[in-house]
């Protein structure tokens, strides 16, 4: 992840890499806060909320629990505008073309954000 | 072990300020919950009882707050009937997974590819054994057994 050009950027970029690292590390990410399953969870997607500003939303689903798969981003005030019917789409196609035989897992969240298995 | 005092970059520096802004968030969201879910405390009560702005309780138990205070931190905490622990732990005697900032592996982390330009890269350590076409990076970490 870059640095950051300005004290507001390198501020909001070490944010993002702690946010991340909090949930890789296996921070409580069991409710809508900062992860929310997209669609009601009928398709297994997720969204990652960055919730401080500027706010963005990392979209992707779970391959194995406690392994998520980021496939798109956006700043949320441009979702707000487009809605998220187009980056659910692409999200759904990026999953089928990296994974055409095996969609995102559909369990509950308390179980997707386990500790993943790292023997594969 | 010997201590090696080091100038700490500004990207470093950076790093531990939101690691730190991260923990507190995690811990006021944590002790909230407890009580939200246990003895009915709301946003509305808990405002309430520090004489605060609902709208700024709900910002900073949300994430959405640019930075937060110690001192609304430690009032947070103490009005849900909580006290955080300050106690200093030498990095080196820590499990692993609490001392880092960043996944182990960073340097040799992967960037996942995004059509958006100016936007949020992530980074994540450990190649997937997956097929993918560079695609698809894991998102893991090399946790200490």
């Amino acid at each position: 992840m870059v640095d950051g050009k300005t004290p507001a950027e390198q501020k909001y970029f070490a944010g993002t890499r702690a946010f991340f690292s909090t949930f890789v590390a296996g921070a409580d990410f069991d409710d809508d806060d900062m992860l929310k399953a997209l669609s009601e969870g009928k398709d297994g997607l997720w969204e990652f909320r960055i919730t401080f500003q500027p706010q963005w939303r990392v979209f992707g689903g779970f391959l194995r629990n406690g392994e998520f798969v980021a496939l798109a981003q956006a700043k949320r005030g441009d979702l707000q505008k487009s809605s998220f019917g187009p980056i659910i789409m692409l999200v759904k196609n990026r999953w089928k073309s990296l994974f055409p035989d095996q969609s995102p897992l559909l369990s509950p969240r308390n179980t997707l954000v386990q500790d993943f298995d790292d023997d594969i | 072990m010997t201590f090696e005092l080091k100038e700490l970059s500004e990207r470093q520096q950076a790093d531990f300020k939101a690691d730190g802004r991260m923990r507190a968030y995690l811990a006021m969201k944590k002790a909230f919950k407890k009580r939200a879910s246990e003895s009915g405390v709301t946003i509305q009560s808990l405002s309430e009882a520090l004489g605060r702005d609902k709208g700024q309780i709900s910002r900073v138990l949300s994430g959405r707050s640019a930075g937060v205070t110690l001192d609304t931190f430690v009032l947070i905490m103490s009005a849900l009937g909580f006290r955080s622990s300050f106690d200093a732990t030498p990095v080196e005697k820590m499990n692993k997974r609490n001392r880092n900032v960043a996944p182990a592996n960073w340097q040799s982390a992967t960037p996942l590819q995004m059509e958006s330009p100016q936007g949020v890269k992530v980074y994540i350590a450990g190649a997937s054994q997956t097929n993918t076409a560079g695609t698809y990076v894991k998102i893991t970490d090399h946790h200490a057994p």
